[in-house]
């Protein structure tokens, strides 16, 4: 018998959402809006994690097997990408790399090989680097050891064809696989889905982060309906009927929670087909559809938990909307949504871990990047639905309190 | 007690923190299939009264029966047949009013089979014909009012407690109202109301009761609430204030001044009303407004508040 009113609650709240632009504004677009544009917006910075490939303009005055050999270093170093200019030398390379296409000039001086060979630098650089302004310090430092290792190889191997030339034995002491060096560096991927080419990207720290962001803004409309109930009198016809307060918690939490859920399968999806149609990365979608529905339901019960609660805290959907917003948007900043965690400082890294949306951001990031099983996802969908449910728990006793 | 009669016991309900009650002590009882007015000033206990009624509030002393049950231990039976027209508008502007009309009859668990028929009714009953499928936030006031008593009719209630249903609307939606409230009271159901309306009240109610400060200061039939006053009132405006001797002249008819310019005389007959007209006329005085029999229940409620001890 209690299901007719539930579905009649259910739809109402539905027609209510449907009927709301602002909310579904807030809802829906917001999060995809932030979706594409941060996937776009940072493409380039987590594909410079991944291997992406740093412009480099080459002026080769030298044009000699050594020049050569210098350029092709930096190029099968993987980091950079050389392009080679033909410019006359009289060229004002700072004005080139000022224009921020290229992160580096390198300027090879003429006689750079017969000088290297020579051990003489007479004082004079051998090569000169123009770095682009907004080319990172850590950058510069990578390309500068990489060059000095490429010069220090071209020396030494200078140096050990003469000492051959000198005494024949000698050559019986080097090795035989003259790359032996480089083979004995093994790199793993800490990310589980390590196949070729499954590294994150900047849509896969996106989509986890403004899906969880999506769902807490659920606050909003689901506490101005309350506040507009209550202050309407609707509450107070309803409660005069024969409808309990479970049936009309849960014609509430339902609808609510069911939006969740198509929050969450919209967002993966536009990581999936949409992201990649604009130009971006595609989101990969590696771990179980089970723990990620799992998790979007511990999320769920979160939001709705702390909507009830502001509901029940606040006296008008101004205030709601305010507190609501507000709040969700320190959460966001606290829980590493707008800003990844792992550029915070050690002590913010740690209160990070009081947002409930960290929680949220730490289990989608688990299953959708590190493929992790049920016990890798538990404690952050646990501590999301103890929130949720002390959330709950409060509004219910101020509620009572409120009616009393 | 007789089904669907209100029986109030002794009832006492103060807010949390309040430090005074809202209702101290109030007794008296609703007869049944009759319309009861709850009069008072604003703050005088009405709503809560209601409240407590419906369900909404739980008496700390006292008991409420209401038809044959206990409300604190029967208090799902009598919801089943009772509806509250609260005095807001109760029910979502962005619905439709028959998308509020099918919730509302869901929510009053109406079966299927009679869902229908009840809308239908409620909706003629009202008047919502033409505005059915509009949107309640494009409605006027006296719409919503409309709209609003149509909800309370949803589940055949016995009981009805309309909490200032006619507050803000213009004549038409009143008159469509009154109208509405005339068909039920011919139904046989109880109807509790409340109002500020004192024409509205005395046209409709066969009971009243009115309260101030939480404490009713009478309780009983229009018919006896009327009797209290000596005779028919005649209310006169004039274009100007009139002089001692004019009022000397009048003197045996008790001139009352409500307001500047207007008076009013208890009167025996309608015959009263051309002398003190000629008495008027006699000394030049532009008459303005004459109203003759109105207004006899606002002077019975005006003297019992204004009266020291009651």
């Amino acid at each position: 018998m209690f299901m007719q009113p539930l579905r009649a609650c259910i739809r109402k709240e539905l027609l209510l959402l449907s009927r709301d632009w602002h909310g579904l504004l807030l809802l829906f677009a917001m999060p995809l809006a932030f979706i594409l544009i941060m996937s776009l917006a940072l493409q380039e910075q987590f594909a410079a994690r991944a291997g992406f490939k740093l412009p480099v303009l080459a002026f080769d005055r030298d044009q000699s097997d050594g020049s050569h050999a210098l350029l092709a270093a930096i190029e099968t170093s993987g980091a950079f990408t050389v392009t080679t200019s033909n410019a006359a030398a009289n060229t004002d390379i700072s004005s080139i790399v000022r224009k921020g296409r290229y992160a580096f000039a390198i300027e090879i001086n003429p006689e750079f090989a017969s000088r290297l060979a020579a051990n003489s630098s007479q004082h004079e650089p051998l090569v000169d680097i123009y770095v682009a302004p907004d080319t990172a310090k850590q950058t510069e430092a990578i390309f500068l050891a990489l060059l000095r290792e490429a010069l220090g190889r071209q020396w030494t191997q200078g140096l050990i064809g003469t000492a051959v030339e000198m005494s024949p034995e000698f050559a019986a002491h080097l090795p035989s696989d003259p790359k032996w060096l480089e083979h004995s560096i093994e790199v793993r991927h800490a990310y589980a889905n390590a196949r070729e080419g499954a590294i994150p990207s900047a849509v896969q720290q996106s989509v986890p982060a403004w899906l969880v962001f999506a769902a807490f803004f659920v606050v909003v409309p689901l506490s101005n309906t309350l506040i507009r109930e209550r202050q309407q009198g609707t509450l107070s016809r309803l409660r005069s009927t024969n409808l309990g307060a479970g049936t009309l918690l849960a014609g509430k939490l339902v609808p609510y929670f069911a939006v969740n859920q198509l929050q969450v399968g919209l967002m993966l999806l536009a990581g999936h087909y949409l992201v990649p149609l604009l130009g971006g990365d595609q989101l990969q979608i590696s771990g179980s559809f089970g723990l990620l529905a799992a998790m979007a339901a511990a999320l769920s019960i979160a939001a709705l938990g702390l909507a009830l609660l502001i509901a029940v805290s606040s006296s008008t959907t101004e205030q709601a909307t305010l507190l609501g917003g507000t709040g969700n948007i320190i959460l966001a900043a606290l829980g590493g949504i707008m800003v990844p965690r792992f550029v915070m400082p050690p002590a913010m890294q740690t209160l990070s871990k009081l947002s409930p949306m960290s929680w949220g951001l730490e289990g989608f990031l688990n299953v959708l990047l590190r493929g992790t099983d049920l016990n890798g996802i538990a404690p952050y969908a646990g501590a999301l639905i103890g929130f949720g449910a002390a959330a709950m728990g409060l509004a219910w006793w101020l509620q009572r309190r409120r009616l009393a | 007690m007789s089904a669907n009669s209100i029986r109030i016991n002794q009832v006492t309900y103060r807010y949390p923190h309040a430090a005074i009650a809202a209702l101290d002590n109030i007794e008296f009882t609703i007869p049944a299939g009759k319309t009861f007015g709850l009069l008072g000033p604003n703050g005088a206990g009405k709503t809560t009264l209601i409240s407590l009624l419906t369900g909404l509030r739980e008496p700390q002393y006292g008991t409420i029966d209401i038809a044959g049950y206990d409300l604190h231990r029967d208090a799902a039976r009598i919801r089943a047949l009772s509806a509250l027209v609260p005095q807001d508008y109760a029910f979502y502007v962005s619905l439709t009013g028959r998308e509020n009309l099918h919730f509302f009859a869901d929510v009053y668990r109406v079966p299927s089979s009679l869902k229908r028929e009840r809308i239908e009714h409620a909706v003629a009953t009202c008047r919502l014909e033409e505005v059915l499928d509009q949107r309640a936030e494009h409605y006027s006031g006296g719409l919503k009012r409309r709209l609003n008593l149509a909800i309370g009719l949803l589940n055949a209630p016995q009981i009805l407690y309309l909490d200032e249903p006619t507050v803000g609307v213009d004549a038409r939606s009143r008159q469509t109202i009154l109208e509405a409230l005339k068909l039920l009271k011919d139904t046989g159901i109880t109807i509790v109301y409340t109002s500020h309306y004192m024409e509205e009240v005395q046209a409709i109610c066969d009971y009243l009761s009115i309260i101030d400060h939480g404490r009713v200061l009478a309780c009983d039939s229009m018919q006896s609430f009327l009797a209290r006053t000596a005779g028919p009132q005649l209310l006169i405006q004039v274009a100007a204030p009139l002089s001692q001797a004019v009022l000397d002249a009048l003197q045996r008819w008790r001139p009352a001044s409500s307001a500047p310019n207007t008076w009013n005389f208890a009167t025996s007959d309608s015959a009263d009303t051309e002398k003190i007209l000629a008495i008027l006329r006699q000394h030049a005085m532009t008459v303005t407004q004459v109203q003759y029999g109105v207004s006899r229940l606002e002077q019975v409620y005006l003297g019992l508040l204004e009266t020291p001890g009651t």
